[in-house]
C-alpha cells in the first residue's frame, strides 16, 4: 500500500513556489536543480543545482541572483554589475545579451552555493574567482567562439 | 512513538512531502515524499501512537486485512526512522 521506493518528480518553480518563499523568509535555505542552460558552464542540467538564500546584505557584483520578470518567468543570472542607483545589470553566464533594470528589491534570493557534479563550489575559492574574472567576461568570445565552430562543421559535412 | 517536531507535511504539485520548518534548509533534490496511506500515516503520528493504534487507524480507513496492515505500518516506521524523522 505504501509507495517505499525512490521516485523522481518533476515540478515547476511556480509550483513549488509557495514553500521557497515561505522558506526563504524564515531564513532558510533552498536547494533545487535548475533546467535552463543560461548559467553554463557552472549550472549544467540535469543533476546540478543551486542553493538560495534570502537577500541580507544586499547584492554585489558577481553575485547570482534568483528574481522572476514581470511576464512571470523566473530567471538565475549572475548580477554583473550594481548601477548607482542600485539597480542591477544581469547576464547568464552562457548567454551574450545583458538585462538592465532589476532592482535589488525586484531580487527573491541569491545563490550561496552551487553543486556542480556532485561537488560544492566554494565561491570563496581561487578558481570560483578566477572564473569570475576570466571566463565570465569571455562569454562574448566563447558564444562567438562556439557559434563559428557549428558553422564550420556543418560546411565541412555540406562539403 | 511520534513523528519529530520541527518537520510538517505538505501537499504542492500534487505530491505529500515533508519539510522542515523554520530556518532548516530544504533541499528539492532527495525530500521525502509519501502517497496517500502514508501522509495519513505522519498525520496519526504527529500525536504519540502506538504500534497497534496506528494499524488500528489503517484498518479503519482503508479495506486491508489486518496482517497487511501491521505490515504497512512496520514498513512505514522503518522508513522514518531511516530519515531520522521519528521519536520512538
Amino acid at each position: 500500500m505504501s509507495d517505499f521506493s525512490k521516485k523522481t518528480v518533476s515540478a515547476s518553480i511556480e509550483e513549488m513556489l509557495p514553500i521557497i518563499e515561505e522558506k526563504l523568509k524564515a531564513g532558510g535555505e533552498v536547494t533545487f536543480s535548475p533546467q535552463g542552460i543560461s548559467m553554463w558552464p557552472l549550472i549544467v542540467p540535469p543533476g546540478d543545482s543551486v542553493t538560495l538564500k534570502a537577500i541580507s546584505d544586499g547584492v554585489k557584483a558577481g553575485d547570482i541572483v534568483f528574481y522572476r520578470r514581470q511576464n512571470g518567468e523566473f530567471v538565475l543570472h549572475r548580477a554583473l554589475k550594481v548601477k548607482k542607483n542600485g539597480d542591477l545589470v544581469l547576464r547568464g553566464d552562457n548567454q551574450l545579451w545583458k538585462e538592465y533594470g532589476i532592482t535589488t528589491q525586484m531580487v527573491l534570493a541569491k545563490a550561496v552555493s552551487v553543486n556542480r557534479k556532485g561537488r560544492d563550489i566554494d565561491f570563496s575559492s581561487f578558481g570560483y574567482r578566477l572564473y569570475l574574472r576570466m571566463i565570465v567576461p569571455m562569454n562574448t568570445i566563447r558564444v562567438f567562439f562556439k557559434i563559428a565552430i557549428r558553422k564550420i562543421k556543418r560546411t565541412l559535412k555540406i562539403k | 512513538m511520534k513523528v519529530k517536531d520541527g518537520f510538517i507535511l505538505r501537499c504542492v504539485a500534487g505530491q505529500n512531502i515533508v519539510i522542515p520548518v523554520g530556518e532548516e534548509a530544504i533541499n528539492f533534490n532527495g525530500m521525502v515524499s509519501f502517497n496517500e496511506s502514508g501522509a495519513f500515516l505522519w498525520k496519526a503520528l504527529e500525536q504519540e501512537k502506538s504500534r497497534e493504534e496506528l494499524a488500528q487507524a489503517l484498518l479503519l480507513e482503508y479495506e486491508v486485512s489486518e496482517e497487511s496492515a501491521y505490515a504497512d505500518v512496520d514498513a512505514f516506521v522503518e522508513k522514518l526512522r531511516k530519515a531520522n524523522l521519528i521519536n520512538e
